[in-house]
């Protein structure tokens, strides 16, 4: 009988507050296409960062969209009505993706390489450049996909530097980095592969080119979107500070580019516009400059948008790409030489 | 010298009377949780769940006062309302309490949560994966004791917090707002970096905590927490939720004089 009152009282109190958190909370969203639809259109309006900039007009597009949706509609025909609000802001950053653990599944995005020739052939470049059987002094830190880092100087000019960084999506410690950069000090230029490079910690990326300067450089600046409406933004400035290492690296140096260097690379490239000593060497890049959130929408779906943009100095807005300073097209059809590589050692000469 | 002898004289016996000893317990406790969540920012979609609480502590009460230290820490693992993706929630949280008895069985005080670590991990996402927030919160606080019951109320006042995602990006809202980011400025993603707390209070930022504890025996009893916090660090954009544990407490050492 004790503990029967016990039970009661006990029973009671967690009936009183156990729904008390959701009386405070929103009510759940709905899961049907047209609740879905204004769920997304809503995210890109309000958080989105480059309507502008991108000439997307979510209102005009919300609505010729909208109407497209009624009963009959089919998850796979809904999914290609809101994939055509994600493809509308051609940016790589920008996705959706019915199901993340299904590689099967629907998914829209931009397509960084359509309408662009290769920029990079692997073969190539490890026949005549950096593989061990033509290049003895390379040297790799292994991991990630493959290799996080290349370096070495080059068999065709063994005063020029060569560093590959296929991917920013790794880690490479201070040590690493020292490393790295004081294997290369003796060199008379480097070329600097970024080729591939679609991206991933920009605080890595940075934290690299901070070794290509001496001083402080102002970059631009980062617009953030900072609330719903559409003037709410907020600008960081953004001034590089050198890494103050003894192995930092102030000879000419050519970066090469394709159309996948992309997020942490435009990052990478924007740090070091400002330095007189560095050139791109290759093709338009891929851009994607701003900062990404993710997400998922009321049904599951994943979804990512870019939430800022970078505007460098100039006032450039590198959001789609920059060109080259010197542009280069890959010749796939010569398998003995990289035209990109070739010449940017040409330019080091 | 004679009014010096007085002076340490009276705060001795103060202290002694102040600390007259009734009862002091060095406790741990064992239980499950049950959490929600909201951030209203990114989604209306709940996220609820099951896990595990554990927690230590001291505490120590007289005829004046109770005072004590608690280190507790939930574990859940939460799931959408609406789909089937998951976040995980970590909530380790070290509190102190000083409350002054008032009647015979009421007493209130204050209790500071010194640092209350609220941590999310989003499975599937990426920059917006982790989710935390960091501070130290102080309360109002009342207890009451009811034959083998305690019930406990706390209110909180004041919130000294770093929230680490903002409006667009997971970067706290004041480090977007002040144009503050940069990737060169590791403070940014630290927990840690006091430069970008806020110091909130209700009912801007409103938390409450409730409590009822029935003694089973001298060394078991049986307690159930709740938990409410919301806030907006972005006008309209609340971030809403809340814990609900039960579990036993087993006195390690319980001493009554």
């Amino acid at each position: 009988m004790k503990y029967l009152k016990i039970k009661i009282y006990l029973l009671l109190f967690l009936a009183v507050f156990s729904s008390c958190e959701k009386a405070l909370m929103e009510p759940n969203p709905e899961t049907d296409a047209l609740a879905v639809f204004d769920e997304y259109t809503t995210l890109v309006q309000e958080k989105y960062a480059m309507l502008e900039f991108k000439n997307v007009n979510i209102n005009t597009l919300r609505n010729n969209l909208r109407g497209k949706i009624n009963t009959t509609t089919t998850q796979k025909e809904f999914f290609e009505i809101l994939g055509e609000v994600t493809k509308s802001l051609r940016d790589g950053h920008s996705s959706l993706i019915e199901d993340q653990s299904n590689p099967n599944g629907m998914s829209a995005g931009f397509d960084l390489e359509e309408g662009y020739p290769a920029g990079i052939d692997a073969a190539i470049l490890v026949n005549n450049y950096i593989g061990t059987t033509v290049n003895s002094e390379i040297k790799t830190l292994a991991g990630g996909q493959g290799f996080r880092a290349v370096w070495g100087t080059l068999p065709q000019d063994r005063k020029v530097g060569y560093l590959w960084i296929p991917s920013w999506n790794v880690e490479i410690s201070d040590d690493e980095i020292e490393r790295i950069f004081s294997d290369l000090k003796d060199t008379k230029g480097l070329v600097f592969d970024m080729r591939t490079n679609t991206g991933g910690d920009p605080a890595l990326a940075t934290k690299f080119a901070s070794y290509f300067t001496d001083k402080s450089i102002y970059t631009g600046f980062e617009r953030f979107k900072t609330g719903p409406g559409p003037k709410d933004f907020s600008d960081s400035h953004i001034t590089l500070q050198p890494s103050g290492s003894a192995n930092k690296y102030l000879k000419p140096v050519m970066i090469l580019t394709d159309r996948n260097v992309y997020s942490a690379s435009t990052t990478f490239l924007y740090s070091v516009d400002p330095v007189e000593s560095i050139k791109t060497v290759g093709q338009r890049t891929g851009g994607g400059s701003g900062s990404v959130a993710d997400g998922y929408l009321a049904n599951g779906w994943y979804w990512s948008l870019s939430t800022s943009e970078f505007i460098d100095a100039q006032g450039k807005h590198l959001d789609d790409g920059v060109e080259p300073d010197i542009p280069v097209v890959l010749n796939l059809e010569d398998t003995a030489k990289d035209e990109v590589i070739e010449r940017a050692i040409l330019e080091l000469k | 010298m004679k009014k010096t002898y007085l002076i340490v004289l009276f705060f001795a016996v103060s202290l002694v009377q102040l600390y007259a000893q009734k009862t002091s317990s060095f406790y741990v406790d064992i239980g499950g949780g049950f959490s929600s969540f909201q951030d209203v920012k990114y989604s209306n979609v709940r996220y609820n769940g099951f896990g595990g609480v554990f927690g230590l502590g001291y505490l120590k009460e007289n005829e004046k006062a109770i005072w004590g230290v608690n280190l507790q820490g939930i574990v859940t693992t939460e799931k959408a309302a609406t789909h089937d993706n998951t976040v995980s929630t970590y909530n380790p949280m070290l509190q102190a309490k000083y409350l002054h008895r008032i009647k015979e069985n009421l007493f209130v005080g204050a209790t500071w949560d010194v640092l209350d670590l609220y941590a999310k991990s989003f499975d599937g996402l990426g920059n917006n994966s982790a989710y935390n927030v960091t501070g130290s919160t102080l309360w109002a606080s009342a207890i009451y004791d009811y034959k083998k019951f305690r019930f406990g109320l706390d209110l909180g006042l004041i919130s000294y917090f770093k929230e680490s995602t903002g409006f667009a990006f997971s970067a706290s809202q004041n480090v977007l707002e002040n144009g503050d980011f940069d990737y060169q400025n590791d403070k940014i993603d630290s927990p840690f970096a006091f430069k970008y707390y806020e110091l909130r209070t209700i009912p801007r930022h409103f938390q409450v905590r409730t409590s009822i504890r029935y003694q089973l025996s001298n060394r078991f009893s049986v307690g159930y927490k709740w938990h409410l916090r919301k806030f907006s660090e972005v006008k309209k954009y609340p971030v809403t939720y809340g814990t609900h544990s039960l579990s036993i407490r087993y006195n390690i050492f319980k001493r009554t004089k």
